[in-house]
């Protein structure tokens, strides 16, 4: 997909951030169509813009607790074509499989933090215009290191976790083989080892298979 | 009839015969110079003495002081013995006629129990037994001194009259004498420092019997010593007014006796008006101590739920022990609970009838004062624990500043530094530039992670934007064991029940984690008749301590702000159960 046809509507209530995050996806080749301040703005604007990625705050006015994760639901279901990335201040897996637990398209939940690192944010948000998922590796440890009674997770090896963890987090074989520097099918033996650990089907889309590895490791709970 | 009333009938009757065959043997003496006097006083002195001893016996069981008064009685009509014609008896007379004294003065030592107080009294009495029989020896193996024969010139031989010898006689004489002096003063001076040591209502409990006794002990002191130095006339006034002294002994202490039992009936008559007219007004203590004569009378009050005693403020208040020498307790009950306590002087002990129908007629106005001390002791926590809120959001502030000022502050600092740094490197040394930028971006992330860390601690997010059911699952998800989440309400609880429960179950799995070797916890909340329930047990080792820590004490403060309560139950070796109750 050629970047500068991904237009970007920022929902954010600091304006600085707004304006910074603007002028970064801007400087990445993003087309930033429409900036908000709270909710209801977004929609407005997603609404008029029709954008292919919305990044939204979980936190704006009124209340300053999760009108952007509500945002983010009514986006999924009003405008299916739009990816909604939304930008947590906290790690709270909860938010994000809340988020994720219906569908993994076109869905992303990132600590805030992350913006200041540019590729892995503009990667994120290029992978949710995409079609992808994007969860944040701080929320997939999270998941992977709860303590579990007779945890089936320990039966994988160190290697076979580095590759669940980049699954969860929404990455594609291909990007999981660069981020280890393996080959494909190396990072697809793997795979298939580790879906057959965990008792899981296979599957070859890659939405599918980051919902049975979420869906998996919240059942862990 | 019980065996002690019909020992007493007994011993009284003992006493009849004894002074009939003593009055007996006085008519019948043909050198006895006033015997129908010598009787009438000899009876009554030893009769009084019996009477009164009885009563004091009868009254008080458990006392061996009317035992010893009535033993004075008897010993004294030992004296008539004298009366006989006869050499060996009249000498056996003269022998015992001072023994009675002894046992006299051992009584005013035994007051008011009966016993002596100290092993060394029982040794000073025994020399006094000692010295009585040893004095009249002189006159009997060396002849009577003048002043007996001018009194009794009819009298009988001594039959222990060895010859005539008025020197050996005399210096023994002077000799026993003056160590029945000493002996005498030394009693003196143990009964005036028990009366210095006294407080005020066993002063005056002990008045009668001391001060006669005082008087006659100075009398008889100066009768011996007026009698070795040979002032006849002086001996004799001195005798006599120490025989009518001590035959009012008995009379004192029957009238010091009836006198206080009617002027205690009476105070608790007046009580009884008084409690009717104002009940309840803080009064109690003012009005008991009148009714009991005891000043220094205190009330404590028990508080059932607390398992404790408080003074009418609500402080925490100590009974005396059990074995303490001034104080003693008496319980008060109303329709058979316990109320509180009447804290006295330890004299009133041996009053047990006037504290009982003191604390009977108390009860009711002891429950209202004990209401109030229970309002107090209340109001009293309430203001410590508010204390200790205000406290721990002090250390909370302090604890929050340190972590701000040591952490994400140091980090930005060294940040703002770096950046400088970097800035005018960028045009020169664009590398090192670079550089300094990748750590400046490094340094922004911990930063970042610090400073998210500390809101979380503050207050999660989680818990006020989807309650306590999410915000537990994600504390359970961050503990270091494995935490089991048995029952969570599925509905939102008032905020500050959600996060008092939330931080409750957050501290116990700290100490758990820190404290409990435990593998496991299980953390459930399930609201029951109208309270919120937070329970979190492990199955680690137990034993915790309730105390330790400021951690818990300040959870429990904070359960308690909302009227709840908190119970730890942490047995050696079978895992923590803490448990909080908050109404709803």
């Amino acid at each position: 997909m050629n970047d500068s046809s991904v237009r970007v509507v920022i929902a954010d209530d600091s304006v600085l951030l707004r304006e910074g995050l603007s002028r970064l996806l801007e400087e990445s080749g993003f087309e930033v169509v429409g900036q908000a301040g709270d909710g209801e703005d977004l929609l407005r604007k997603v609404g008029a813009h029709k954008p292919d990625v919305a990044v939204v705050d979980v936190r704006m006015p009124p209340t300053h607790t999760d009108e952007g994760l509500r945002a983010a639901h009514r986006i999924r279901a009003e405008y299916s074509d739009t990816a909604v990335l939304v930008l947590s201040q906290y790690v709270e897996e909860a938010y994000a499989l809340e988020l994720l637990s219906e569908s993994t398209e076109r869905t992303g939940y990132l600590l805030k933090d992350r913006v200041a690192d540019v590729d892995t944010f503009t990667d994120a948000v290029r992978r949710v215009a995409g079609g992808g998922s994007a969860l944040d590796p701080e929320v997939v440890a999270l998941l992977l290191g709860r303590r579990r009674r007779e945890d089936p997770l320990e039966a994988l090896t160190a290697r076979e976790r580095e590759v669940l963890a980049l699954m969860a987090e929404g990455r594609s074989n291909a990007a999981i083989a660069e981020a280890l520097v393996v080959t494909e099918r190396a990072v697809e033996k793997h795979v298939t080892s580790i879906f057959s650990k965990l008792d899981l089907t296979p599957t070859v889309e890659d939405h599918r298979r980051v919902l049975a590895v979420l869906a998996y490791l919240r059942a862990g709970e | 009839m019980t065996s002690l009333n019909r020992a007493l009938v007994a011993i009284a009757l003992a006493a009849g015969i004894a002074g009939g065959a003593a009055a007996a043997l006085i008519v019948s003496s043909d050198h006895t110079p006033y015997p129908g006097l010598s009787v009438t006083m000899g009876l009554l002195i030893s009769w009084s003495f019996v009477g009164t001893g009885l009563y004091a016996w009868w009254r008080r069981p458990a006392s061996r002081f009317g035992a010893l008064m009535s033993a004075v009685g008897f010993t004294y009509m030992l004296g008539a013995l004298t009366a006989s014609d006869d050499s060996v008896v009249f000498t056996i007379g003269v022998l015992l006629t001072s023994v009675y004294f002894v046992v006299f003065a051992h009584m005013l030592l035994a007051y008011p129990d009966g016993r002596l107080q100290e092993p060394w009294h029982a040794k000073l009495i025994a020399a006094g037994y000692a010295i009585a029989l040893i004095g009249p020896l002189p006159q009997l193996l060396w002849g009577f001194n003048e002043r007996m024969t001018d009194s009794c010139p009819d009298c009988p031989e001594s039959a222990l009259l060895i010859e005539r010898n008025d020197t050996l006689r005399d210096v023994f004489n002077g000799l026993t004498s003056a160590v029945g002096v000493a002996l005498a003063a030394t009693v003196l001076v143990i009964l005036i420092r028990r009366w210095r040591a006294a407080t005020a209502p066993q002063q005056r409990a002990m008045a009668p019997i001391l001060w006669s006794g005082v008087a006659i002990l100075v009398l008889l002191a100066t009768a011996l010593g007026s009698d070795a130095a040979g002032i006849s006339r002086l001996t004799d006034v001195l005798g006599w007014l120490s025989l009518l002294m001590f035959a009012s002994v008995p009379w004192v202490f029957l009238i010091g006796l009836v006198r206080s039992r009617v002027a205690r009936a009476g105070a608790v008559s007046e009580l009884l008006v008084r409690l009717g007219e104002a009940p309840g007004t803080g009064e109690l203590r003012a009005r008991l101590a009148d009714a009991l004569g005891d000043r220094s009378l205190q009330l404590m009050f028990w508080l059932e739920d607390k398992g404790k005693w408080v003074d009418a403020a609500g402080h925490k208040a100590e009974l005396p022990a059990h074995d303490h020498p001034a104080r003693a307790w008496t319980a008060v009950e109303l329709e058979g609970r316990r109320v509180g306590a009447i804290v006295h002087d330890r004299t009133l002990c041996d009053d047990p009838e006037l504290l009982s129908s003191v604390t009977a007629a108390a009860g009711l106005a002891m429950e209202n004062e004990r209401l109030q001390a229970q309002l107090h002791a209340r109001v009293e926590e309430l203001r410590t624990s508010r204390a200790r809120i205000v406290e721990a959001g002090t250390a909370e502030r302090r604890r929050l500043e340190r972590n701000l000022h040591d952490g994400a502050q140091q980090r930005l600092v060294a940040l703002s530094l770096t950046l400088r740094l970097a800035q005018t490197k960028v045009h020169k040394e664009p590398e090192k530039a670079d550089a300094l930028l990748a750590g400046a971006q490094e340094e922004l992330t911990l930063a970042l992670g610090e400073l998210r860390e500390l809101a979380r601690g503050i207050h999660p997010a989680i818990l006020s934007d989807r309650g306590l059911g999410a915000a537990l699952e994600a504390l359970a998800g961050r503990a270091p064991i494995e935490v089991d989440l048995a029952e969570i309400p599925g509905d939102r609880l008032p905020e500050p029940i959600e996060a008092a429960a939330y931080f409750v179950v957050a501290e116990a799995l700290t100490n758990v984690a820190k404290y409990a070797h435990a593998s496991q916890a299980t953390v459930s909340v399930t609201r029951r008749n109208g309270h919120a329930v937070v329970e979190v047990a492990d199955d680690g080792i137990g034993g915790a301590d309730p105390d330790r820590g400021s951690g818990l004490r300040g959870l429990a403060d904070r359960v308690s702000a909302l009227d709840g309560r908190m119970l730890l139950d942490s047995p050696a070796g079978s895992g923590t159960r803490l448990r909080a109750e908050i109404p709803v």
